[in-house]
């Protein structure tokens, strides 16, 4: 096995684009355009939204019921990125399969995350996980 | 030891391969290929899309992904890192990972054709989701696809 030891890698052409191969051997993709810029486990019934595990984030907003910010530490370099979320209620006989989760207002530097019921109601849950994917600034 | 004071590695047509700088980096100006099965450690960085900043390459890669049939006998249609489903109950679903994770508070996101789907746990080595149909019921549904974010073991 050969091992390849760096600390950063980086573009020779363009800083933030490197291509690798894909799976199939026939295509090259775009390295940083692959990868997850930010992701988020965080509980929603908590007062200030608490957080669990994350990565590139600097803090979460608990706005109001069902309603959260999670803060980049690193921005985006738009607000045009892809967000998702999923919500849950730690409970096997109640998962919260009857809620959905979606992710709102966006901005380079912070994204929203709206939770509700099926009435719909803005509703807090216990887990809720979001990721995001797009072009780091 | 042997030392080998270089600048610049050229081809013998004297294109320039590679430089070292005198901070030890080296640039490479084609394609670095490296033979047989390579590794990247976790602590690696990568140089971000518009180039302003740094990030964790390991830290932003999935962990796990799924598309899972999960009516009649769930079958896992395709996927990276996971070992098998269990078909719990209706619309209630367990996905074991090949490499677990190193703790249980990761990142796990879900979308189900039907439209509702929710995550019901976590551990190191598998996780379990729910999907629904559109009034909310537990449903099993012919797609879903589901991704997972955070640290491995």
């Amino acid at each position: 096995m050969a091992t390849l030891k760096t600390n950063t890698l980086t573009g020779t052409s363009t800083a933030g684009s490197i291509a690798v191969t894909g799976e199939g051997n026939s295509t090259t993709t775009n390295l940083q355009q692959g990868l997850c810029k930010c992701w988020v486990n965080f509980n929603g019934t908590a007062t200030d939204a608490a957080s669990r595990d994350t990565f590139n984030v600097s803090g979460m907003t608990d706005s109001a019921t069902g309603n959260y910010v999670v803060s980049f530490s690193n921005n985006m370099g738009n607000a045009n990125f892809s967000g998702v979320a999923v919500q849950g209620n730690n409970d096997a006989t109640n998962a919260g399969v009857n809620a959905t989760s979606a992710v709102g207002h966006t901005a380079s530097s912070a994204s929203g995350i709206e939770t509700s019921n099926l009435d719909p109601a803005s509703t807090d849950f216990q887990q809720i996980s979001a990721v995001y994917h797009g072009d780091l600034a | 030891m042997s030392n080998l004071l270089v600048q610049n590695i050229k081809h013998t047509n004297n294109t320039t391969a590679a430089t070292v700088s005198s901070s030890g980096g080296v640039a490479v100006a084609g394609t670095l290929a490296v033979t047989g099965v390579h590794t990247v450690g976790n602590n690696a960085l990568y140089t971000s899309d518009a180039g302003a900043v740094t990030q964790n390459l390991v830290q932003g890669l999935l962990k796990a992904w799924s598309k899972v049939d999960g009516e009649s006998t769930a079958t896992v249609n395709d996927s990276f890192n996971i070992s098998g489903i269990t078909d719990n109950s209706t619309g209630n679903y367990t996905l074991a990972m090949t490499n677990a994770m190193n703790v249980n508070t990761y990142s796990q996101t879900h979308s189900a054709n039907c439209g509702q789907q929710a995550i019901i746990s976590a551990a190191t080595g598998a996780y379990r989701l729910n999907t629904g149909d559109s009034s909310g019921n537990s449903n099993d549904v012919s797609v879903i696809c589901s991704k997972v974010s955070g640290d491995l073991a």
